[in-house]
């Protein structure tokens, strides 16, 4: 018989065993130094940077520079994991499990805590109790009338709740601060799994193009809105140095504008959940196209996008060259940027013949038998695309937990008892956290019973 | 029109230098004469470092957040501020000795060993123009005189522990070990405000609020490092000498994020990454 009720009886005390260690905080140092010391190792070793890791031949590239770096050991390094530190199972695992433990602890907590808050206060307490607590006073007040008042009106004063209870000569009191600090703790645990949840929602859902280069005019495509890059401006200082850099863009819907914004290094624009980011510029040239009778020409850019009589060319820098189509009369355009001037270096070819070389600059046209090509120097925007759905959650989880820090640090849930007989005052106090904070507060309650009994 | 700033910082500078020596001559003859001197020239300090950075924000057209001269001064500004904070809050000036040091060392560092060249006022670059650094860099600064202290005092704990000469002289190891408790529950707060202000720069400049950048990497650590603190402290057998290294360990943590980090990147980094 004792060997069938044992069993079920066994389970669950190792079940009840295992629930205690997940949720304790113990765990939760072992792991909070494991995620320190984890942290610190990817910080002692180059990491695979995100843009290169979705790229298999950029990856291999980058792995074969680590390997020159650290020689005989790199392989090792690299099947521990330690080029990619964040992104390694082990480092997730331990970052889960942190979680886990934190979120465990809390629910643990959760129940005590609730109890704490919503417990009837028991302002009757025994002797025994009053002599074992260690925060404890004992007073004799001169005046034996109006103790009690002296008491309760003191810790008022305080910043206390004062309940009482009359039994007999003797009066009880229980009072209290803060009691809903207690919560303070529990918001701050709970504000930190959802900050990581935050983050774990910002790297799996969201997506970035970490450089999307847009001329004047030109268009950025996405599902349901555009974006177009009007104009970009540089303002400097007397010195010369960059004093602001604005691009103005504005987003279409349905081919009608909807918004205008000036976009900012610090001041992005944000639409349906994507934010526009300017990162960089560069020197772009319009290149418009006419026939001999002014009507525009059908160009044709390297990618195979064709356009009707304007194109935009993009130059990442100075010597940087850019290829352009006519397809109905055979030519193609050669032009290079360079920063003198500016101008650009325009060739064009009618199959391999050389039908124009020379530099051109702002404004000025390239006239030939059959068309003619008006050059405008202008300058592109290099926008970053973010689509990070994570953000708000992990910042407003983020501005929790500071409440939550806060209320615990600053207020703590703090009690006090006391036992009025005649001018005899016990008194003994309970507080979360700063003990030797409350011992003072507590010294000076115990002061001003004094203070208040002597002066009436 | 540069003479009214720097007038202002060498009397800051001055205040420094009396007051660390005060703190010092008060921790080791407690005399509560000193301890008035102590803490009124450091105000005395703070307002003039005040004064001077607003001088110089005028001039400037700009809050002094250009390069890392201003940094340092507003640094310095946090520290002092900080640490004066917390000694109304706890009512001793336990940690005045050891955080005066660190600030004077600061100030000597900006006052005596940055070259001139490097002082003058410079315009604000656009990268660095956002609400969101200035708060960081101010939060940050709250963060680490609150850690400074607390390092002093957990300085003082061991040195205490150890009963030499020097130790019957400062103040008992109940004291320190709450005082230390103190100077990090103010150090705390701030630092996690710096690290969420410091995201959400990120996050508004270049829209990545956490990529696990060196940087970012060590302000985590030192988060961690205290979010140990406070977890070790309800460990039974923790509070006492543990909490204190704890502290001390936090604090070079901290001098490394501010100081070390960018050394370690340059040692790291693998040279040809802009190849891609």
């Amino acid at each position: 018989m004792t060997q069938v009720n044992s069993s079920p009886g066994r389970l669950k005390h190792y079940l009840w065993r295992l629930w205690r260690f997940f949720s304790s905080l113990r765990l939760a140092v072992i792991l909070l130094l494991a995620v320190t010391a984890a942290s610190l190792l990817g910080t002692l070793f180059p990491q695979l940077p995100p843009e290169v890791a979705g790229d298999p031949q950029a990856s291999a590239q980058w792995l074969a520079m680590a390997r020159e770096k650290y020689g005989t050991l790199a392989g090792l390094y690299q099947t521990l994991g330690l080029f990619n530190v964040y992104r390694s199972s082990w480092f997730l695992l331990i970052v889960t499990a942190l979680i886990l433990n934190t979120l465990l602890c809390t629910i643990r907590r959760l129940k005590a805590t609730w109890k704490a808050i919503k417990a009837r206060p028991e302002a009757i307490m025994t002797d025994r109790f009053y002599e074992r607590i260690s925060c404890r006073a004992s007073l004799s007040l001169p005046e034996e009338h109006g103790a009690t008042d002296t008491v309760r009106e003191a810790l008022a004063q305080c910043g206390y709740r004062v309940q009482s209870e009359q039994q007999g000569v003797v009066t009880y009191f229980f009072a209290e601060r803060n009691r809903w600090a207690r919560l303070g703790t529990l918001i701050t645990h709970f504000s930190v799994v959802l900050v990581v949840l935050g983050f774990v929602w910002s790297q799996g859902w969201g997506w970035r193009e970490t450089a999307v280069p847009l001329g004047p005019g030109q268009l950025y495509q996405l599902e349901r809105f555009q974006v177009r890059c009007d104009d970009f401006e540089v303002e400097r200082y007397p010195g010369g140095l960059p004093k602001d850099y604005r691009a103005y863009l504005t987003v279409l819907e349905a081919d009608s504008e909807v918004l205008t914004k000036v976009v900012r290094v610090n001041e992005p624009l944000s639409y349906r959940g994507v934010s526009f980011y300017l990162s960089s510029y560069g020197p772009a040239a319009r290149v418009q196209a006419y026939d001999s009778t002014g009507q525009p020409l059908s160009l044709q850019a390297v990618d195979g996008n064709t356009s009707k009589g304007e194109a935009i060319l993009n130059f990442a820098g100075e010597g940087h060259g850019r290829d352009l189509l006519v397809p109905s009369l055979d030519l193609s355009l050669h032009a290079v940027f360079y920063y003198e001037g500016p101008s650009l270096f325009v060739q064009v070819t009618r199959g391999d013949q050389t039908v124009f070389a020379d530099f051109v600059y702002q404004g000025e046209l390239v006239e030939l038998e059959d068309a003619r090509f008006e050059f405008t120097l202008d300058r592109y925007v290099v926008l970053q695309v973010v689509s990070d759905p994570g953000f708000k959650l992990a910042v407003s989880a983020a501005f929790l937990i500071m409440g939550g820090l806060i209320v615990s640090l600053y207020f703590p849930h703090r009690r006090i008892w006391a036992k009025v007989t005649g001018d005899e005052v016990r008194l003994a106090g309970l507080t979360v956290g700063d003990k030797f904070g409350f011992e003072r507060e507590f010294a000076a309650i115990a002061e001003r019973i004094k203070k208040l009994s002597t002066d009436t | 029109m540069n003479f009214h700033e720097s007038a202002f910082f060498n009397i800051t500078y001055l205040c420094l230098l009396a007051s660390t020596i005060a703190y010092i001559v008060h921790l080791l003859k407690p005399n509560r004469w000193m301890g008035w001197v102590a803490t009124g020239v450091s105000a005395v300090g703070l307002v003039m470092l005040t004064i001077g950075l607003a001088v110089r924000t005028v001039q400037a057209g700009h809050w002094p957040l250009a390069n890392t001269y201003e940094f340092t001064l507003v640094f310095l500004w946090g520290i002092v501020l900080a640490y004066l904070l917390l000694e109304r809050m706890t009512n001793t000036r336990a940690g005045g000795a050891f955080t005066m040091s660190i600030a004077f060392l600061i100030a000597t560092y900006a006052w005596v060993l940055t070259p001139a060249s490097a002082r003058t006022p410079q315009p604000l670059l656009p990268a660095l123009r956002s609400i969101w650094l200035q708060l960081h860099t101010i939060t940050t600064a709250m963060g680490y005189g609150g850690f400074a202290a607390a390092c002093g005092a957990g300085l003082m704990y061991l040195l205490k522990e150890t009963g030499t000469g020097l130790a019957d002289k400062l103040p008992s190891l109940q004291e320190l070990d709450a005082y230390n408790y103190r100077a990090v529950a103010l150090g705390y707060p701030w630092m996690s405000l710096a690290i969420i202000t410091g995201a959400i720069w990120a996050q508004v400049a270049w829209g990545n609020y956490w990529s696990w950048d060196i940087k970012e990497t060590w302000a985590l650590l030192t988060w961690l490092v205290y979010t140990l603190f406070f977890h070790s402290r309800v460990t039974r057998g923790w509070r006492g000498r543990p909490t204190a290294i704890v502290s001390i360990l936090g604090f070079l943590v901290v001098l490394f994020t501010f100081l070390g980090v960018s050394w370690l990147a340059r040692r790291v980094g693998l040279e040809s990454l802009h190849v891609y």
